[in-house]
């Protein structure tokens, strides 16, 4: 093995190996010890390795195009606020953060996208293995720890805002870097991971639109890189069915009206039965889908779904009472021997059950009772 | 090369699907429900079996009973709520008799457990000698919680503060 391949499975092979064993450690050192392993590593890669890729011609333009898209999916972002809501970033531009976050996460970003450059050039199947590994590893790093996951909530959130972006963005990377270089890949993840920390407010997205989007861009970033790119060498006589895309345009449909559903941050969305209290009507493992409450009459027999402490209820309105112009709502759940203890206000309910899909909630609730376990 | 897009657009998917999965909203009902014991145990030893329970009565949102046996030094209240918030309450009355010649003074001690919170409806009683008194017992939800849960170890103590 020569020389250049000792250092290149040496380096690739400790990275992956130091950044898995932090995935252990509470986040809060986490970035920092990350930074200075892999600058390291970096200096180490750079001076050893003489061997450098030769770059596509349309590298310019391909970093203009992930720069430009980039931008765009953070103005949309941002506007997304505009019916949405904002709230306090919570990760403001402070020296401490500037310390312990900015800089880290900036040299962690920065070092592994050289060193995945310089390995992506070796040609080699299991180095570029290592590498793909290596860049998930940091993504994770740089916005969370698994040692931080202590309920199913924030499991679902790690998987849904941190693995499952970083395996597909990781995608888009190891194509970038192979063809147009480490510079496209620095600015999107530098713009994408940074601006929390330079801007004040943040859209007030639900958990799992902001997972829909972080997989939806990566991914439609790569098609166009990659479409654009195998137009170069297509042949201008071979027809491509269009069944794929009809099928892929379908799909991403299907995809994004089901997490605006789940998001119940749009005018109708989506509930899954837990209970046994609506049987007969509705079952365990029924998807409801409802309407937001706007002030609409709501009549007795009609099924809500309102708010009672920390919890949501989908039950029938049994009598409506008015006392003093406040309407109060008995409900009471179809297969319950009682009404309900009190009652609901109008300020309690969330909105009413437009329709229902049977069986599909199941698998929601087969996670949730595996992770209750 | 087309090969590995279709596998990406594939992956995309099949992530789409986990998330839908895992962040989907589900309905709850709250069921908590909890056995809460009143206890005269203290006040026997030093009333020698005078003081005891006769009965229990109105229960709100609850089953109150004494236990079994001729001089019961015991009571539980069965709390069941269909659907809680806090702040919800079950009271039940418990009849409680003096056979003694001597007038018996009880205070309460209230063992809280972490969703419920139980009081009387005083600090004190004094029972006349060959008399009775009611307790009226409360108990309240101090937290709601996602999944049905029943809870024990709250309850009253009955202590005895003199005797003659």
């Amino acid at each position: 093995m020569n020389r250049d391949k000792k250092i290149l499975y040496f380096v690739s092979s400790l990275i992956t190996v130091v950044l898995l064993s932090l995935q252990f450690v509470p986040s809060s050192h986490i970035r920092i010890v990350s930074a200075i392993v892999i600058l390291a590593l970096c200096i180490i890669t750079v001076r050893s390795v003489r061997k450098r890729a030769i770059y596509s011609k349309n590298k310019d333009m391909a970093f203009l195009i992930v720069g430009v898209g980039t931008l765009l999916y953070l103005v949309l972002y941002y506007l997304s606020g505009l019916s949405l809501g904002f709230y306090k970033s919570p990760t403001p531009l402070t020296l401490n953060s500037l310390l312990t976050c900015i800089l880290p996460i900036s040299v962690i970003i920065i070092t592994v996208e050289i060193v995945r450059g310089v390995l992506r050039a070796q040609n080699s199947k299991l180095v570029d293995i290592l590498s793909y590994v290596g860049g998930v590893l940091s993504e994770i790093v740089i916005f969370g720890s698994a040692a931080d996951v202590e309920s199913f909530n924030q499991f679902m959130d790690f998987v849904g805002l941190i693995i499952f972006p970083a395996l597909i963005s990781n995608v888009l990377f190891h194509y970038v870097s192979k063809l147009y270089g480490f510079m496209p890949n620095i600015v999107y993840r530098l713009l994408i991971t940074l601006y929390p920390y330079f801007i004040f407010a943040v859209p007030d997205v639900a958990d799992s639109l902001q997972a829909f989007s972080k997989i939806i861009v990566p991914v439609a970033l790569y098609l166009f890189l990659h479409t654009l790119y195998e137009r170069k060498v297509r042949y201008a006589s071979r027809k491509e069915s269009k069944l794929p895309i009809i099928g892929l345009v379908l799909s991403l449909l299907l995809m994004t009206s089901t997490i605006m559903l789940i998001s119940g941050q749009f005018r109708f969305s989506a509930l899954v039965i837990a209970t046994e209290s609506m049987s007969g009507e509705l079952e365990v493992g029924d998807v409801v889908i409802f309407e937001e409450y706007d002030d609409q009459i709501i009549k007795e027999g009609q099924v809500i779904v309102f708010k009672k402490g920390n919890i949501r209820v989908v039950h029938r309105v049994v009598d409506i009472e008015n006392y003093g112009g406040e309407r109060r709502y008995i409900t009471k759940g179809d297969s319950n021997k009682d009404e309900d203890i009190g009652y609901i206000l109008d300020t309690d309910i969330i909105g009413v059950t437009s329709f229902k899909i049977p069986y599909i909630g199941h698998p929601t609730l087969w996670v949730r009772d595996i992770f209750s376990k | 090369m087309k090969n590995r897009r279709t596998l990406i657009v594939v992956f995309m998917l099949v992530a789409c699907m986990c998330i839908g999965v895992g962040f989907a909203a589900i309905s709850q009902t709250l069921n908590i429900a909890g056995t809460g014991s009143i206890s005269a145990s203290a006040a026997e030893d030093l009333f020698d079996g005078q003081v005891y329970f006769t009965g229990a009565k109105d229960p709100v949102n609850c089953t109150a009973d004494i236990a079994a046996g001729e001089k019961p030094d015991s009571a539980t209240i069965t709390i069941t709520n269909t659907l809680g918030v806090v702040g919800d309450q079950a009271t039940a009355t418990f009849t409680i008799t003096n056979e003694g010649n001597a007038d018996a003074t009880i205070a309460i001690r209230a063992t809280n457990s972490e969703h419920f919170s139980i009081t009387s409806d005083a600090a004190t009683y004094t029972i006349t000698a060959d008399g009775s008194v009611d307790v009226k017992v409360t108990v309240t939800l101090l937290d709601t919680v996602e999944v049905d849960l029943t809870e024990s170890g709250f309850g009253l103590e009955l202590i005895a503060t003199s005797a003659t």
